[in-house]
C-alpha cells in the first residue's frame, strides 16, 4: 500500500467525485501560499532570491527554509516566522470540502479519522523500512546521484552498461574516498584518460593533454562532490556520516575484486564506479 | 577585502580566482590554505575579512578549522563551501558562526553574488 492523500481516500471510498476533488484542490492551492511566496510578500526575500532557493531545492532535495538559512538569505527567526504564518493561513482540505458544500462536517470528520488510522498503519511499515536500509537501496541511490551530478556538472550523457563484469578491461585514474559513520561505504571512481581530460576541461575551462597533478586533483574533487551529495541523500534516512578526503590510488594496490563494479559509458570515455559496503 | 580560500582541492582555488577575474571583481587580496591547520595558522596572521571554507579536508576538517578561526576572530565572515551539506554539518557550521553554507557543485553566479554582497 502506498501513501495517499485524504482526497484520494475520499475518491476511493466514493465520497467525492473526481471533479469535486479537482475543484477543491485548485481552491486550496490558490489559498495556501508557499514559503517563498510568503517570504516575498513579507519582503524578507526578493522574487529572485526565492527563485534561487526553489531551483536549489530541486537539486538538493532539502526544505526551503533549510536552504534559505544555509545560503544566509533568511535567519532562523525569519524562517520560523514564515513557517508560523504559513501554518496560521493554511486552509485544510477538509475545510474546503465543507465550504464548497461537498460534504457535511460530520461525514468529513468520520472519513478523516478513518484515513488517519490507515496512515498510522502505513507509517509503522515505512519506519521499519528506514531502520533496515538494504544494500540495494544504497547502490541504487549512489548510482542515481552519480548520474545526476555527472550530467549536471559535465553536461554530458552517462549510461550504465555493465554490473560486476569480471572480464571488463579498465584504465585510468582511480579516486578513492571512504564514508564512515552509521553507514560505511568505500567509494571509488575510475575515469579513462580521455574522460579525465573532459571533466577537467569542463570544470576549469582549460585544455589538458597529460595526467598531471591538476587533473588528478580535479578527479578527486569530482569524486568528493559525488560522495558528499550521496551522504546528503543518505542523510534523509537518518544516516550520519563523515568522509575521508579523496586520494588517487595506484591500480596495482587497489583491490578491485573486493568491490561491486558498475561500468558506465559517456561521450568522452568510460567511467567505473566501485562500491564496497 | 582580504579573502582566505580553504580547500584541499587545488581546483577550487583556481576556480575562485577565475570566477572573480571573469566577473571583473577586483580589489580582493587572496590567500590559499589546503587543510584546516594551515587555515587556522594563516587566518591568525592574514586576518581575512571573508573565509571560504571546505568541510572534508586532511589534518583538521572544516568544522574544527571554523571553530579555531572564529575563536581568534569572532567577526570574520565564513562561508562554508562543501559537498558535505548534510543537515548535521550545516547546523553545526551555522551554530559555530558560519554565515552561509553553499553546497558543491555551486553556481558561479551564486558565488559572485556572495562576493559582491560581502564587499
Amino acid at each position: 500500500m502506498g501513501i495517499k492523500f485524504f482526497g484520494h481516500h475520499l475518491l476511493d471510498e466514493g465520497k467525492l467525485t473526481a471533479e469535486q476533488l479537482s475543484e477543491a484542490v485548485d481552491y486550496q492551492n490558490s489559498k495556501n501560499l508557499s514559503l517563498g511566496q510568503i517570504a516575498v510578500r513579507e519582503k524578507l526575500l526578493t522574487a529572485k532570491e526565492a527563485e534561487l532557493i526553489n531551483n536549489k531545492q530541486q537539486t538538493l532535495d532539502k526544505p526551503f527554509g533549510e536552504i534559505a538559512i544555509s545560503l544566509g538569505l533568511l535567519s532562523e527567526i525569519d524562517t520560523d516566522e514564515i513557517l508560523e504564518t504559513q501554518k496560521q493561513e493554511k486552509v485544510y482540505f477538509g475545510e474546503v470540502l465543507i465550504l464548497k458544500g461537498f460534504m457535511s462536517e460530520e461525514l468529513m470528520n468520520k472519513e478523516l479519522n478513518k484515513f488517519n488510522q490507515e496512515q498510522e498503519e502505513e507509517s509503522i511499515e515505512l519506519n521499519e523500512d528506514v531502520d533496515d536500509i538494504d544494500q540495494d537501496a544504497v547502490i541504487k541511490n549512489t548510482i542515481i546521484v552519480l548520474k545526476t551530478l555527472y550530467t549536471r556538472v559535465i553536461h554530458d550523457h552517462i549510461k550504465l552498461v555493465a554490473i560486476n563484469d569480471k572480464y571488463k578491461e579498465r584504465s585510468g585514474l582511480i579516486a578513492l574516498q571512504k564514508m564512515r559513520g552509521n553507514l560505511n561505504l568505500d567509494f571509488a571512481i575510475q575515469t579513462e584518460d580521455s574522460l579525465s581530460f573532459a571533466i577537467s576541461k569542463e570544470l576549469l575551462r582549460t585544455e589538458f593533454h597529460e595526467i598531471d597533478d591538476i587533473v588528478q586533483d580535479i578527479i578527486c574533487e569530482f569524486a568528493n562532490i559525488v560522495l558528499g551529495n550521496i551522504a546528503v541523500k543518505f542523510n534523509e534516512w537518518s544516516v550520519d556520516v563523515d568522509l575521508t578526503p579523496p586520494s588517487i590510488i595506484p591500480e596495482e594496490i587497489f583491490h578491485m575484486q573486493e568491490y561491486n563494479t558498475f561500468d558506465f559509458t559517456t561521450t568522452h570515455g568510460n567511467l567505473t564506479l566501485y562500491l564496497k559496503i | 577585502m582580504k579573502l582566505l580560500v580553504v580547500d584541499d582541492a587545488k581546483l577550487i582555488h583556481f576556480m575562485v580566482k577565475k570566477i572573480l577575474k571573469e566577473a571583473g571583481i577586483d580589489g580582493i587580496e587572496i590567500q590559499d590554505a589546503f587543510d584546516g591547520n594551515q587555515a587556522a595558522d594563516i587566518a591568525k596572521e592574514f586576518k581575512p575579512d571573508l573565509v571560504l571554507l571546505d568541510v572534508v579536508m586532511p589534518e583538521k576538517d572544516g568544522i574544527e578549522a571554523l571553530r579555531s578561526i572564529k575563536e581568534d576572530n569572532p567577526d570574520v565572515k565564513v562561508i562554508m563551501l562543501s559537498s558535505m551539506g548534510t543537515s548535521q554539518k550545516v547546523s553545526e557550521a551555522l551554530k559555530l558562526g558560519a554565515n552561509a553554507f553553499i553546497q558543491k557543485p555551486f553556481d558561479e553566479e551564486e558565488l559572485c553574488a556572495l562576493f559582491r554582497k560581502e564587499m
